[in-house]
Protein backbone atom coordinates (compact mmCIF):
# COMPACT_ATOMS: atom_id res chain seq x y z
CA UNK A 1 0.00 0.00 0.00
CA UNK A 2 3.04 2.70 0.88
CA UNK A 3 4.36 1.53 -2.27
CA UNK A 4 1.63 2.70 -4.25
CA UNK A 5 1.43 5.92 -2.93
CA UNK A 6 5.14 6.83 -2.95
CA UNK A 7 4.38 5.71 -6.65
CA UNK A 8 1.88 7.98 -6.91
CA UNK A 9 3.61 11.25 -5.44
CA UNK A 10 6.68 10.22 -7.38
CA UNK A 11 4.75 10.01 -10.63
CA UNK A 12 2.79 13.08 -9.69
CA UNK A 13 6.01 15.44 -8.90
CA UNK A 14 7.93 14.10 -11.78
CA UNK A 15 4.71 14.64 -14.03
CA UNK A 16 3.99 18.09 -12.58
CA UNK A 17 7.87 19.32 -12.70
CA UNK A 18 7.81 18.12 -16.38
CA UNK A 19 4.54 20.20 -17.10
CA UNK A 20 6.34 23.71 -15.56
CA UNK A 21 9.66 22.98 -17.25
CA UNK A 22 7.79 22.85 -20.64
CA UNK A 23 8.33 26.36 -22.54
CA UNK A 24 5.51 28.14 -22.70
CA UNK A 25 3.22 26.73 -25.55
CA UNK A 26 2.30 30.09 -27.26
CA UNK A 27 3.34 33.66 -26.93
CA UNK A 28 -0.22 34.44 -25.24
CA UNK A 29 0.86 31.76 -22.36
CA UNK A 30 3.97 33.02 -21.66
CA UNK A 31 2.74 36.40 -21.35
CA UNK A 32 0.02 35.02 -19.23
CA UNK A 33 2.67 33.42 -17.28
CA UNK A 34 5.09 36.66 -17.25
CA UNK A 35 1.86 38.28 -15.65
CA UNK A 36 1.82 36.20 -13.33
CA UNK A 37 5.36 36.38 -12.18
CA UNK A 38 4.76 39.92 -11.94
CA UNK A 39 2.16 39.42 -9.88
CA UNK A 40 3.38 36.81 -7.18
CA UNK A 41 6.87 39.47 -7.24
CA UNK A 42 4.38 42.46 -6.17
CA UNK A 43 3.00 40.16 -3.60
CA UNK A 44 6.20 39.81 -1.83
CA UNK A 45 6.89 43.63 -1.35
CA UNK A 46 10.70 43.01 -1.82
CA UNK A 47 12.69 46.15 -1.37
CA UNK A 48 13.07 48.23 -3.79
CA UNK A 49 16.51 46.99 -5.51
CA UNK A 50 15.25 43.56 -5.74
CA UNK A 51 11.97 45.09 -7.24
CA UNK A 52 14.25 46.95 -10.00
CA UNK A 53 16.53 43.82 -10.31
CA UNK A 54 13.01 41.80 -11.14
CA UNK A 55 11.44 44.11 -13.09
CA UNK A 56 14.45 43.91 -14.99
CA UNK A 57 13.44 40.16 -15.27
CA UNK A 58 10.28 40.20 -16.08
CA UNK A 59 10.95 42.91 -19.01
CA UNK A 60 13.72 40.03 -20.50
CA UNK A 61 11.31 38.12 -19.94
CA UNK A 62 8.07 39.61 -22.08
CA UNK A 63 10.80 40.97 -24.89
CA UNK A 64 11.02 37.18 -25.14
CA UNK A 65 7.14 36.17 -25.23
CA UNK A 66 6.50 38.86 -27.27
CA UNK A 67 9.25 38.17 -29.89
CA UNK A 68 7.46 34.42 -29.90
CA UNK A 69 11.36 32.99 -28.10
CA UNK A 70 9.64 30.57 -26.08
CA UNK A 71 12.44 28.29 -25.76
CA UNK A 72 14.40 31.61 -24.19
CA UNK A 73 11.44 32.54 -22.09
CA UNK A 74 11.64 29.17 -20.12
CA UNK A 75 15.01 29.59 -18.94
CA UNK A 76 14.18 33.71 -17.91
CA UNK A 77 10.64 31.60 -16.25
CA UNK A 78 13.13 29.83 -14.24
CA UNK A 79 15.67 32.32 -13.12
CA UNK A 80 12.45 34.39 -11.93
CA UNK A 81 10.66 31.83 -9.87
CA UNK A 82 14.60 31.22 -8.38
CA UNK A 83 14.55 35.18 -7.64
CA UNK A 84 11.10 35.42 -5.99
CA UNK A 85 11.19 32.32 -4.17
CA UNK A 86 14.43 33.04 -2.98
CA UNK B 1 -48.40 94.03 -78.73
CA UNK B 2 -49.00 90.52 -78.60
CA UNK B 3 -44.92 89.89 -78.76
CA UNK B 4 -44.48 92.18 -76.09
CA UNK B 5 -46.49 89.82 -73.98
CA UNK B 6 -45.45 86.90 -75.10
CA UNK B 7 -41.74 88.34 -74.19
CA UNK B 8 -43.07 89.71 -70.52
CA UNK B 9 -44.19 86.20 -69.98
CA UNK B 10 -41.39 84.14 -71.03
CA UNK B 11 -39.09 86.96 -68.75
CA UNK B 12 -41.45 86.09 -66.31
CA UNK B 13 -41.64 82.76 -66.61
CA UNK B 14 -37.50 82.05 -66.52
CA UNK B 15 -37.65 84.81 -63.37
CA UNK B 16 -39.76 82.38 -61.90
CA UNK B 17 -38.12 79.55 -62.90
CA UNK B 18 -34.60 80.79 -62.28
CA UNK B 19 -34.47 80.83 -58.11
CA UNK B 20 -36.04 77.16 -58.46
CA UNK B 21 -33.14 76.03 -60.49
CA UNK B 22 -30.02 77.56 -58.95
CA UNK B 23 -31.43 76.16 -55.48
CA UNK B 24 -31.39 72.82 -57.03
CA UNK B 25 -27.98 73.78 -58.53
CA UNK B 26 -26.36 74.94 -55.11
CA UNK B 27 -28.69 71.92 -53.04
CA UNK B 28 -28.12 68.56 -55.09
CA UNK B 29 -26.06 66.56 -53.03
CA UNK B 30 -22.94 65.48 -54.88
CA UNK B 31 -21.33 62.64 -53.25
CA UNK B 32 -20.09 59.42 -54.37
CA UNK B 33 -23.29 57.06 -53.44
CA UNK B 34 -21.58 53.71 -54.11
CA UNK B 35 -19.03 54.83 -51.27
CA UNK B 36 -21.94 55.36 -48.75
CA UNK B 37 -24.20 51.93 -49.96
CA UNK B 38 -21.35 49.22 -50.82
CA UNK B 39 -22.54 46.60 -48.54
CA UNK B 40 -18.95 45.34 -49.17
CA UNK B 41 -17.94 47.86 -46.25
CA UNK B 42 -19.04 45.93 -43.03
CA UNK B 43 -22.81 45.20 -42.45
CA UNK B 44 -25.58 45.92 -45.13
CA UNK B 45 -28.72 48.05 -45.88
CA UNK B 46 -31.90 46.97 -45.67
CA UNK B 47 -34.22 48.00 -47.46
CA UNK B 48 -37.43 49.94 -45.15
CA UNK B 49 -39.94 50.68 -47.20
CA UNK B 50 -40.18 52.93 -50.50
CA UNK B 51 -42.55 55.69 -51.03
CA UNK B 52 -43.99 56.91 -54.68
CA UNK B 53 -43.85 60.65 -54.82
CA UNK B 54 -47.48 61.77 -55.88
CA UNK B 55 -47.51 65.39 -56.96
CA UNK B 56 -49.47 66.98 -54.50
CA UNK B 57 -48.56 64.62 -51.24
CA UNK B 58 -45.58 66.10 -49.45
CA UNK B 59 -45.50 64.19 -45.94
CA UNK B 60 -45.83 60.13 -46.29
CA UNK B 61 -45.15 58.01 -43.28
CA UNK B 62 -43.03 54.59 -43.84
CA UNK B 63 -43.89 51.96 -41.11
CA UNK B 64 -40.67 49.87 -40.09
CA UNK B 65 -41.36 46.28 -39.71
CA UNK B 66 -40.74 45.54 -36.10
CA UNK B 67 -38.95 42.57 -36.80
CA UNK B 68 -36.59 44.31 -38.29
CA UNK B 69 -33.29 44.73 -36.38
CA UNK B 70 -32.54 48.09 -34.59
CA UNK B 71 -30.83 50.56 -36.80
CA UNK B 72 -27.47 52.94 -36.38
CA UNK B 73 -27.61 54.64 -40.12
CA UNK B 74 -30.67 55.32 -42.46
CA UNK B 75 -30.19 56.19 -45.93
CA UNK B 76 -32.47 58.38 -48.37
CA UNK B 77 -32.19 57.06 -52.33
CA UNK B 78 -34.35 58.59 -55.49
CA UNK B 79 -35.40 56.76 -58.17
CA UNK B 80 -36.99 57.35 -61.37
CA UNK B 81 -36.44 61.36 -60.94
CA UNK B 82 -35.77 64.01 -58.87
CA UNK B 83 -37.16 64.93 -55.02
CA UNK B 84 -36.47 67.14 -52.43
CA UNK B 85 -35.66 65.80 -48.97
CA UNK B 86 -36.91 68.35 -46.41
CA UNK B 87 -37.10 66.21 -42.93
CA UNK B 88 -36.66 63.37 -41.80
CA UNK B 89 -39.27 62.59 -38.69
CA UNK B 90 -38.14 59.79 -37.07
CA UNK B 91 -40.09 57.67 -34.56
CA UNK B 92 -38.52 55.42 -32.28
CA UNK B 93 -39.79 52.35 -30.06
CA UNK B 94 -39.76 54.42 -27.21
CA UNK B 95 -41.81 56.80 -29.10
CA UNK B 96 -39.28 59.47 -28.98
CA UNK B 97 -38.75 61.69 -31.94
CA UNK B 98 -35.56 62.91 -33.99
CA UNK B 99 -36.35 65.71 -36.50
CA UNK B 100 -33.41 65.67 -39.01
CA UNK B 101 -34.17 68.53 -41.21
CA UNK B 102 -32.00 67.70 -44.72
CA UNK B 103 -33.44 70.38 -47.10
CA UNK B 104 -31.71 68.38 -50.14
CA UNK B 105 -32.27 67.75 -53.66
CA UNK B 106 -31.46 63.90 -54.41
CA UNK B 107 -31.18 63.76 -58.01
CA UNK B 108 -32.44 60.36 -59.33
CA UNK B 109 -30.43 57.64 -58.64
CA UNK B 110 -28.18 59.01 -56.42
CA UNK B 111 -29.04 59.40 -52.56
CA UNK B 112 -28.19 61.54 -49.34
CA UNK B 113 -25.48 60.57 -47.48
CA UNK B 114 -26.59 58.16 -44.97
CA UNK B 115 -27.69 59.69 -41.41
CA UNK B 116 -26.24 58.57 -38.16
CA UNK B 117 -29.22 58.05 -35.65
CA UNK B 118 -28.18 59.52 -32.57
CA UNK B 119 -27.54 57.86 -29.27
CA UNK B 120 -27.77 53.81 -28.84
CA UNK B 121 -28.87 51.26 -31.27
CA UNK B 122 -32.35 51.97 -31.18
CA UNK B 123 -35.35 50.02 -32.54
CA UNK B 124 -37.28 52.28 -35.10
CA UNK B 125 -41.00 52.72 -35.65
CA UNK B 126 -41.75 54.56 -38.10
CA UNK B 127 -40.42 57.74 -40.52
CA UNK B 128 -41.88 60.54 -41.86
CA UNK B 129 -40.48 61.99 -44.71
CA UNK B 130 -41.02 65.68 -45.56
CA UNK B 131 -40.65 66.21 -49.49
CA UNK B 132 -41.33 68.29 -52.42
CA UNK B 133 -41.44 66.75 -55.61
CA UNK B 134 -40.87 67.54 -59.33
CA UNK B 135 -42.74 64.79 -61.16
CA UNK B 136 -42.73 61.61 -60.80
CA UNK B 137 -40.18 59.49 -58.62
CA UNK B 138 -39.92 57.00 -55.82
CA UNK B 139 -37.78 57.78 -53.09
CA UNK B 140 -36.29 54.54 -51.29
CA UNK B 141 -35.81 54.41 -47.41
CA UNK B 142 -32.64 52.02 -46.27
CA UNK B 143 -31.27 51.17 -42.87
CA UNK B 144 -28.29 49.65 -41.44
CA UNK B 145 -27.99 47.41 -38.43
CA UNK B 146 -24.45 47.99 -36.22
CA UNK B 147 -23.18 50.82 -38.64
CA UNK B 148 -21.16 53.41 -36.44
CA UNK B 149 -19.12 56.20 -36.38
CA UNK B 150 -19.36 58.95 -39.15
CA UNK B 151 -19.00 58.99 -42.72
CA UNK B 152 -17.90 55.57 -44.70
CA UNK B 153 -15.58 54.43 -42.05
CA UNK B 154 -18.44 52.30 -40.54
CA UNK B 155 -17.52 49.06 -39.05
CA UNK B 156 -13.84 50.28 -38.74
CA UNK B 157 -12.10 50.50 -35.20
CA UNK B 158 -12.93 53.65 -33.45
CA UNK B 159 -10.91 54.91 -30.89
CA UNK B 160 -12.80 55.65 -28.00
CA UNK B 161 -10.31 57.04 -25.20
CA UNK B 162 -7.47 56.85 -23.60
CA UNK B 163 -6.03 56.64 -20.34
CA UNK B 164 -1.96 57.12 -18.49
CA UNK B 165 -1.95 54.63 -16.34
CA UNK B 166 -0.53 55.38 -12.56
CA UNK B 167 2.02 54.32 -10.63
CA UNK B 168 0.07 52.83 -7.58
CA UNK B 169 -3.75 53.31 -8.22
CA UNK B 170 -3.46 49.98 -10.25
CA UNK B 171 -7.29 51.14 -11.46
CA UNK B 172 -8.16 53.54 -14.40
CA UNK B 173 -11.74 54.30 -16.18
CA UNK B 174 -12.08 55.00 -19.53
CA UNK B 175 -15.11 57.37 -20.47
CA UNK B 176 -16.84 56.35 -23.63
CA UNK B 177 -20.46 57.98 -23.27
CA UNK B 178 -23.43 57.29 -25.23
CA UNK B 179 -22.82 59.13 -28.34
CA UNK B 180 -20.08 57.27 -29.30
CA UNK B 181 -22.71 54.48 -30.71
CA UNK B 182 -22.70 50.70 -29.96
CA UNK B 183 -20.11 48.07 -30.17
CA UNK B 184 -19.54 44.65 -30.35
CA UNK B 185 -15.96 44.62 -29.62
CA UNK B 186 -13.27 46.35 -27.75
CA UNK B 187 -9.34 46.30 -27.89
CA UNK B 188 -6.68 48.15 -26.17
CA UNK B 189 -3.53 49.25 -27.53
CA UNK B 190 -0.53 49.97 -25.37
CA UNK B 191 1.94 52.93 -25.68
CA UNK B 192 5.01 54.54 -24.06
CA UNK B 193 5.68 51.42 -21.59
CA UNK B 194 3.98 48.10 -21.40
CA UNK B 195 1.11 47.47 -19.25
CA UNK B 196 0.30 44.20 -17.07
CA UNK B 197 -3.59 44.26 -17.55
CA UNK B 198 -5.57 42.12 -14.55
CA UNK B 199 -9.25 42.97 -15.91
CA UNK B 200 -11.57 44.99 -17.64
CA UNK B 201 -14.95 45.94 -16.26
CA UNK B 202 -17.31 47.17 -19.03
CA UNK B 203 -20.24 49.30 -17.98
CA UNK B 204 -22.86 49.45 -20.82
CA UNK B 205 -25.18 52.73 -21.23
CA UNK B 206 -28.02 50.52 -19.94
CA UNK B 207 -26.29 50.28 -16.60
CA UNK B 208 -25.39 46.27 -17.34
CA UNK B 209 -21.41 45.69 -16.73
CA UNK B 210 -19.37 42.67 -17.69
CA UNK B 211 -15.99 41.64 -16.63
CA UNK B 212 -13.22 40.29 -18.33
CA UNK B 213 -10.45 38.42 -16.88
CA UNK B 214 -7.55 39.08 -19.56
CA UNK B 215 -4.21 38.26 -16.97
CA UNK B 216 -1.78 39.15 -19.38
CA UNK B 217 1.34 41.75 -20.31
CA UNK B 218 0.32 43.59 -23.04
CA UNK B 219 3.80 44.94 -24.45
CA UNK B 220 4.79 48.22 -25.57
CA UNK B 221 3.31 49.26 -28.94
CA UNK B 222 1.18 46.10 -28.98
CA UNK B 223 -2.77 45.60 -28.81
CA UNK B 224 -4.91 43.01 -27.40
CA UNK B 225 -6.60 40.88 -30.01
CA UNK B 226 -10.08 41.56 -30.17
CA UNK B 227 -12.41 41.02 -26.97
CA UNK B 228 -16.18 40.03 -28.26
CA UNK B 229 -18.92 42.08 -26.01
CA UNK B 230 -21.48 40.18 -24.83
CA UNK B 231 -25.01 40.42 -27.08
CA UNK B 232 -25.26 42.40 -30.32
CA UNK B 233 -23.90 45.67 -30.44
CA UNK B 234 -23.78 47.62 -27.12
CA UNK B 235 -23.31 51.24 -26.38
CA UNK B 236 -20.70 51.92 -23.40
CA UNK B 237 -20.63 54.06 -20.85
CA UNK B 238 -17.40 53.13 -19.74
CA UNK B 239 -14.21 50.80 -19.14
CA UNK B 240 -12.72 50.04 -16.13
CA UNK B 241 -8.82 48.53 -16.35
CA UNK B 242 -7.77 46.62 -13.67
CA UNK B 243 -3.95 46.19 -13.79
CA UNK B 244 -0.53 45.64 -11.77
CA UNK B 245 0.89 49.22 -10.61
CA UNK B 246 5.04 49.00 -11.82
CA UNK B 247 7.47 47.46 -9.66
CA UNK B 248 10.10 50.05 -11.29
CA UNK B 249 9.87 53.68 -12.96
CA UNK B 250 10.07 52.97 -16.60
CA UNK B 251 7.67 55.71 -17.88
CA UNK B 252 3.69 55.47 -17.90
CA UNK B 253 2.03 53.44 -20.53
CA UNK B 254 -0.90 54.92 -22.17
CA UNK B 255 -3.59 52.70 -22.88
CA UNK B 256 -5.86 53.35 -25.34
CA UNK B 257 -9.52 52.08 -26.45
CA UNK B 258 -10.92 51.06 -29.53
CA UNK B 259 -14.11 49.88 -30.34
CA UNK B 260 -15.54 47.62 -33.37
Amino acid sequence: MMTRFAAVALTLTLTTEAVFAAPPASKDACLEQAFSLAEKAASKKFDTEKQTKIEGMLTALETKCAADDLAGAESDIKAIEAEIGG
Amino acid sequence: MKNTTRIAAIIAAMFAVLPNWAMAQRDIERFDERSFYDDRRGGSWNRIGQIVVKPRVEREIIRVNPREDAFRRVGVRAFDGDVEIIELNMRFGNNEVERVRVGRIVRAGTGLPPIDLPGRTRRLREIEVVYRPFGPARIELVGREGGFGPGPGAGRWQELGCAKVGFLEGKDVIRVGRKEGAFRAIKLSVRGNKLRLERLRVVYANGQAEDLVVRTVIPEGAETRPIDLSGRHRGIDYVELRYLPQISFGGRATVCLSGL
